[in-house]
């Protein structure tokens, strides 16, 4: 019988002491930094001293910078021996990263339809990584009877949407408008389908989707800028932290992120956001939601303890980490994971 | 203090589900006894680490000719254990029986009597024993979402992904908690019963497909692994077409 082994020891201190030099956006910066020890880089050039244990590159940030300095980027990246990494966060992306792929180690993108074009243009196993949630789990979820809005969607439309998508995003938005919904963060209601408009809130959510998740007994999950059921948008995770129940129609995406269970002698079940497909009668399954207070609740324990130990920013810092050979584990949540 | 780890890799070759289960056909256990041969030892005997336990259970009504085979290994596979197992015996309890009041951290991995694993499968999932260790994390659950689909009767290898694959090792405090041990829940629950982390720097595991284990099909999900040889990284005693 052989023993215990040896310690292995870490590359890091623990993930907080990971370093990332990150070509992105000040929001993602914001939510990677609580994980990491993260510098945003001003423009494309890296700093001096040690390089960082890793650069990561925002998709979007490649196309604002133009690809020969991203390209430069890249090389000087490579010559300090930094590994580098692409995270595709929106949907569709820029054609032209493509041509950039033997200058990563890794890439990943929220949209599982991206994989094969990416495995096609010579990307080192491109695999999903979906957005996670920020919002503190600190309070436990609002009393049920406490939430006074029915069901919120925080808005997000684009005109440059494939129309099968907004077909189906507005038919589930369609069969929630009798039920009370509330939209927020809508600029123009005009883009709105007519029947839907006087559901919009005045003023829009700004800074505020927490406070309208936390006051809702039901969030329309859907995302608010990618129109593309391979996602699992951000508004699922923070719908749960929030206590909220979610009803969503990104399936292949939620599925694909875990947003499934085994119910004994039932088999698999999607159950812990309700999936809406083309043939879902989405209008009885809201009623069905909005009528059970008890069927929310588990809903929502479930997908919170899930979302917890699976979906935040931390975790995808982890993730990220293993994918560069750095072995270090997020902070563990405060308050009690257990049910 | 220096960190004592137990690593034990749990294969369930011939266990009961259900105690109501028919006995094991001699032709099934042939078959398992030749899969296993052929594609799971292998993997355990290439890790480029050694220092685990691998324990192979049969149920105690198996034929003594399959267990004899399987046990034919131990001697050339020292971290090898095949354990009899029954109604008052599980998987969970031989787990348990080895622990000793020294042991900081247990780890314990899945591992289907059909599959393999990269051969640096084993040192991975135990390069995260420190950072639980030094966590506040009671249990923790390791994935692997990267692997293969390896199809016997073509020979052809496909890429995978799964993000509760069914290889995942669950980390746990024995001197705080009776250990549950990694096959005591499913393997889909256990993401969402415990602190997960999913490591994303290899492809660890390799499913067979093969006539016995239909659920496991080539499907659309699966694309031709781009591989330059008939050789597949990791996994030396894996050739394709």
């Amino acid at each position: 019988m052989t023993s215990s082994v040896s310690a292995t020891p870490s590359d890091v201190d623990g993930l907080g002491s990971f370093r990332i030099w990150l070509a992105g956006s000040a929001g993602f910066a914001a939510r990677l930094a609580p994980a990491c020890d993260l510098l945003r880089l001003d423009g494309p050039r890296l700093p001096a001293g040690p390089p960082a244990d890793c650069l990561l590159v925002e998709g979007a940030w490649l196309s604002t910078a133009g690809r020969e300095p991203a390209a430069e980027l890249l090389d000087r990246a490579a010559g300090r021996g930094m590994p580098r990494v692409l995270w595709i966060r929106e949907s569709p992306f820029d054609p032209a990263i493509l041509d950039l792929a033997p200058r990563f180690e890794r890439v990943f993108s929220v949209d599982i339809h991206h994989l094969g074009a990416l495995a096609e243009a010579g990307f080192e196993a491109p695999s999903p990584l979906p957005e996670a949630t920020s919002i503190a789990f600190g309070d436990p979820a609002a009393d049920e009877r406490r939430r006074a809005v029915e069901i919120a969607w925080l808005g997000g439309w684009r005109r440059d949407w494939p129309a099968a998508w907004k077909e189906r995003l507005s038919a589930l938005l369609l069969a929630a408008a009798p039920h009370g919904l509330r939209i927020y963060g809508v600029a123009d209601p005009t883009l709105l389908p007519g029947e839907i408009r006087d559901c919009v809130v005045a003023g829009g959510e700004a800074g505020r989707g927490t406070a309208i998740l936390r006051d809702a007994k039901l969030a329309i999950a859907a995302d608010p800028a990618i129109g593309s059921d391979g996602v699992a948008p951000a508004v699922a995770f923070d719908a749960a932290a929030c206590g909220a129940a979610a009803i969503s129609p990104h399936g292949p995406g939620l599925v694909a992120a875990g947003f499934w269970s085994l119910r004994p002698g039932e088999g698999i079940a999607t159950d812990l956001v309700s999936i809406v497909t083309a043939d879902t009668d989405a209008g009885a399954e809201i009623a069905r939601l909005l009528g059970d207070a008890g069927a929310r609740r588990e809903m929502v324990r479930r997908c919170r303890r899930l979302v917890l130990h699976n979906h935040t920013y931390a975790h995808r810092v982890a993730t990220i980490a293993s994918a560069v050979g750095v072995r270090a584990l997020p902070d563990a949540p405060t308050h009690p994971t257990r049910d | 203090m220096r960190l004592r780890t137990r690593h034990v890799i749990e294969t369930r070759f011939s266990v009961r589900i259900r105690m109501s289960a028919e006995s094991f056909a001699t032709e099934w256990l042939e078959q398992r006894v030749d899969l296993w041969r052929r594609i799971c030892l292998p993997s355990i005997a290439s890790q480029t680490v050694e220092d685990f336990t691998w324990m192979v259970f049969c149920d105690e009504s198996t034929e003594r000719s399959a267990v004899e085979a399987l046990r034919s290994f131990e001697r050339e596979l020292p971290m090898l254990e095949v354990v009899i197992t029954g109604a008052d015996r599980t998987p969970a309890d031989a787990v348990r029986s080895r622990l000793t009041d020294e042991d900081d951290v247990l780890v314990t991995t899945w591992l289907d009597s059909d599959d393999a694993v990269a051969d640096r499968f084993v040192e991975t999932i135990q390069a995260y024993a420190e950072p639980f260790a030094h966590s506040a994390y009671p249990t923790l659950v390791l994935n692997f979402p990267r692997g293969y689909r390896f199809d016997l009767a073509s020979g052809e290898l496909y890429e995978d992904r799964m993000i509760n694959s069914p290889f995942p090792s669950l980390f746990e405090r024995p001197r705080r908690a009776r250990p549950q041990t990694v096959l005591e829940t499913s393997h889909v629950m256990l993401p969402h019963l415990n602190p997960s982390q999913h490591d994303e720097s290899l492809h660890a595991w390799l499913i067979s497909i093969h006539g016995g284990n239909l659920v496991n099909r080539i499907d659309a999900r699966n694309r031709p692994a781009l591989l330059a040889t008939g050789a597949v990284p990791g996994f030396p005693a894996i050739s394709r077409s």
